[in-house]
């Protein structure tokens, strides 16, 4: 599904990812994993091509998703809608829940009324928020608690039906009661999605992920079975980040 | 040695504290003068006859500012319909489109434009633009149109309150979250499109207050407007006619009225000061009921 | 799989919101055009005229200069400050560091400060006409001008006088006590000169709005283009005034020129307040 060769990243005069090689496979999910700063949101975010918005961010090697070659003559609105992406810290519109969710859709041409009505339903559902806010779809998003913000970004993610969601670190902010929550729709969400997500929280990946990559200063030091890297990790940096030698 | 002291300080915190007592007793004393002197014309005049009365022919005895309040709304309008499209545009060229120099440059050149008298202003509008608008209205067919007016009066005026609308509006969009920015790019959604729907509501207010400061602005310039408006203090019959405001109104005529002619003059001052305070004052109930709603 | 792939490759549909961007150069370029056009205007203009006589030398009913226009104008600039700054600061004193911020006192002052400071220039002229000159009995008058032009520029020093004595770090203050100081040494000693470069833009500022004023100054200080005899009691017209004194006189082509003087006077004093401006934005970038 995601086919990164050769994958080179700089800001300006650093270098953040070295080498990058990875085949990530369709409906599996695939953490990230690794101390701060050692290049996992910067990967992910360019799988979305989030690091043009970055000044002096310059890329070399490729990236390939259904094996288009993302970073040559792509159409860009349509690789973010089917590349959605969760983020950090939950970051709802200042709008309504509802306008929230009709965003995308209404982004990508969908204007009639019950069409959205269907779609902000359906999201709201595969969120697992729907019956919390249905009574309240006028309301302002941001009077929503941390936790049913994010899900909320996520239903808004998920009403452009995309193909792969990409999640940095999505529940570093949140409680633990709402980290379980999102954790089990990240789950639920496997079969129709391919999912890679960013964590600092490594029970959450041996939980949650099929595929785990552990990333050191920019580079990919292992990538396999999830199992395998946690129970029989390959390279002596891996087993002491696993085993909180550092990190 | 400590009792110095304890004088010293004494008579400081006295004197300190007069001179706050001065902007108090400033204001109050532009209150009660500007009233003592303003209301005596307008009850020999008449509250509605003055108000709402059309004709002003201070030489025949009438004294009806209709036609002037008038004059002022429409300057002000019209002044609003050419600076926020321009300035809210120009602010979003700043923050979204230019690079570190360019917007160096443009936010000098803007400041500079904030800093020019409007009696340059209204000189730039009197040689320049009134010519140019008298040809225009011949060109669409007005006839007898002298070129001063609604259409030169909001043009000038458009250009004087556009730092205000620029400056005001590139803070309120620089304070929008850099995120909302990155989770509608997320989505698929274009630069411009972001920034017309996410960016710009979520900077609404501080481009709303931009426009009220603006508009405040416009109802109180004077000189700019004396030099552009034309003469006639009756009803224009078209953005080239010449028309009258309050405050050109008792520019023009200050300096010969006489008797109730000069007192009717600060009863518009007055009024002119009334509306102000109100509409000041409303800004600040509006603001605080977003801060608290 | 392959439908994603067309999809990804396939064209960008082209957006109205694109219009976007060239609608806002567009403005932007509007924006430049026109602060070119009024330069410009005056500077083609009022070359012809410009020569030391037209400043400097002694005015006649032919040829008009502006050396009493500027004298006067330097001379209401002076007496305006000397009024406007030291209660302006006094009271930004005592609105920081005397009183505390909830006090009704305070507020009361803060209303009055920024009802003083929406107040458009022609009601000032009406007040300086009715007030000073009428009621007060001063007449047409450059003292009449001075005292409403203080009032004028009154909010704007506060103001800034308060937001600079603010951004002076408590550290300051508590070492001074430490010290043993008063608080009045401590202010003036200590507080004051922290602040003092934004007191400085405030009045490089002021000094602006008093040159490029010329409602409040026509009915106050009168329109005379002599040297008034009387001191500040001579009437005399300001630079911008005696602009507007010449365009309804119809010497064009000499308010033209008065017009470039003023602009280039009103140039310089903006950019000498951005480069203080960016001094004092430096100096909290260091210390934070």
């Amino acid at each position: 599904m995601i086919k990164i060769t050769d994958f080179n990243l700089y800001y300006n005069d650093f270098q953040a990812l070295k080498n990058i090689n990875m085949d990530i496979c369709a409906n599996e999910i695939t953490a990230f994993i690794g101390p701060s700063g050692c290049g996992k949101s910067t990967l992910i975010k360019s799988i979305n091509r989030m690091n043009d918005l970055i000044e002096g961010c310059r890329i070399e090697g490729s990236i390939e998703i259904a094996n288009a070659e993302i970073y040559k003559n792509i159409n860009l609105p349509m690789l973010r809608k089917n590349v959605g992406m969760v983020f950090q810290r939950p970051n709802p519109f200042p709008m309504g829940i509802y306008d929230n969710i009709a965003f995308g859709p209404k982004t990508h041409g969908i204007k009639k009324k019950s069409e959205l009505d269907e779609i902000v339903e359906k999201s709201l559902r595969q969120a697992n928020i729907f019956d919390e806010v249905k009574d309240k779809l006028k309301q302002s998003a941001l009077s929503l608690s941390g936790g049913q913000q994010q899900r909320l970004c996520i239903a808004r993610s998920l009403a452009v039906s995309p193909k792969i969601l990409l999640m940095d670190e999505p529940t570093s902010a949140l409680d633990p009661i709402s980290t379980g929550k999102i954790e089990d729709l990240v789950l639920s969400l496997k079969d129709k999605l391919t999912i890679v997500i960013v964590t600092h929280n490594m029970q959450q990946a041996a939980r949650i992920s099929d595929k785990t990559a552990f990333f050191l200063l920019g580079e990919v030091i292992e990538f396999g079975q999830t199992e395998q890297i946690f129970y029989n990790p390959v390279t002596t940096q891996c087993e002491n980040y696993i085993s909180g030698r550092f990190g | 040695m400590k009792d110095k002291k304890l004088i010293t300080e004494k008579l400081a915190k006295i004197i300190f504290i007069t001179a706050a007592v001065f902007s108090i007793a400033a204001i109050i004393t532009i209150c009660i003068f500007l009233f003592a002197n303003g209301i005596p014309a307008i009850r020999k005049i008449g509250i509605i006859n003055f108000l709402f009365g059309s004709v002003w022919n201070p030489s025949a005895g009438k004294y009806g500012i209709l036609t002037m309040i008038v004059g002022t709304i429409y300057v002000a309008a019209g002044c609003l319909i050419v600076s926020v499209p321009v300035g809210v545009l120009t602010a979003v060229c700043i923050t979204k489109y230019c690079g570190k120099k360019i917007k160096a440059v443009l936010e000098q050149i803007i400041n500079i434009l904030a800093g020019i008298p409007s009696i340059i202003y209204g000189f730039f509008g009197m040689i320049i633009l009134v010519p140019f608008a008298k040809e225009l209205a011949y060109i669409l067919g007005i006839s007898g149109a002298s070129g001063s007016g609604i259409f030169v009066g909001s043009i000038i005026l458009g250009i004087m309150v556009l730092p205000t609308i620029i400056n005001l509006s590139v803070t309120a969009i620089e304070n929008v979250p850099k995120s909302y920015f990155e989770g509608s790019t997320a989505l698929g959604a274009i630069k411009e499109r972001t920034i017309v729907k996410v960016i710009l509501p979520a900077a609404k207010s501080g481009i709303f207050t931009s426009i009220i400061l603006g508009t405040g602005r416009a109802i109180g310039e004077t000189m700019a407007l004396a030099l552009v408006l034309g003469n006639s203090a009756t009803f224009p019959k078209s953005i080239f006619h010449s028309m009258e405001n309050l405050t050109v109104a008792i520019v023009k005529e200050l300096s010969y009225a006489e008797g109730l002619h000069y007192e009717a003059l600060i009863s518009i001052g007055l009024v002119l000061f009334v509306f102000i305070l109100i509409f000041s004052f409303s800004l600040k109930l509006i603001k605080k009921g977003n801060k608290n709603g | 799989m392959d439908e994603l792939n067309v999809i990804l490759l396939s064209k960008q549909k082209f957006e109205k919101a694109k219009l976007l961007k060239l609608f806002s150069i567009i403005a932007a370029i509007l924006v430049v055009i026109s602060f070119l056009g009024i330069i410009i205007f005056i500077i083609i203009n009022g070359i012809p005229n410009l020569s030391f006589n037209f400043i400097f030398g002694e005015t006649t009913a032919r040829a008009p200069t502006i050396s009493a226009p500027v004298y006067n104008t330097l001379i209401i600039i002076f007496f305006t400050l000397l009024i406007a700054v030291p209660i302006g600061v006094c009271t930004a004193i005592t609105l920081t560091e005397y009183l505390k911020r909830g006090n009704k006192f305070v507020g009361l002052v803060k209303i009055a400060t920024e009802t003083l400071s929406g107040i458009p220039s022609i009601i000032y002229a009406l007040f300086g006409m009715v007030f000073f000159v009428k009621f007060l009995g001063w007449g047409y008058s450059l003292k009449a001008g001075i005292f409403t032009l203080s009032i004028m520029i009154l909010p704007t020093i506060i103001r800034a006088t308060e937001d600079s004595i603010k951004s002076v770090s408590d550290s300051l203050r508590e070492a001074s006590y430490g010290l043993g100081a008063g608080k009045l040494r401590t202010v003036t000693k200590v507080v004051l000169p922290s602040a003092s470069k934004g007191i400085f833009a405030a009045i490089i500022l002021s000094i602006g709005r008093i040159v490029g004023e010329s409602a409040a100054v026509i009915f106050t200080a009168g329109t005379t283009f002599n040297k008034g005899a009387l001191g500040l009691n001579s009437q005399g017209a300001t630079l911008a005034v005696s602009m507007y004194v010449l365009i309804e006189r119809g010497m064009i082509d000499y308010a033209y020129t008065a017009a470039l003087v003023l602009i280039v006077c009103v140039i310089c004093i903006n950019l000498l307040s951005t480069a203080l401006g960016k001094k004092v934005g430096d100096k909290y970038d260091k210390n934070n």
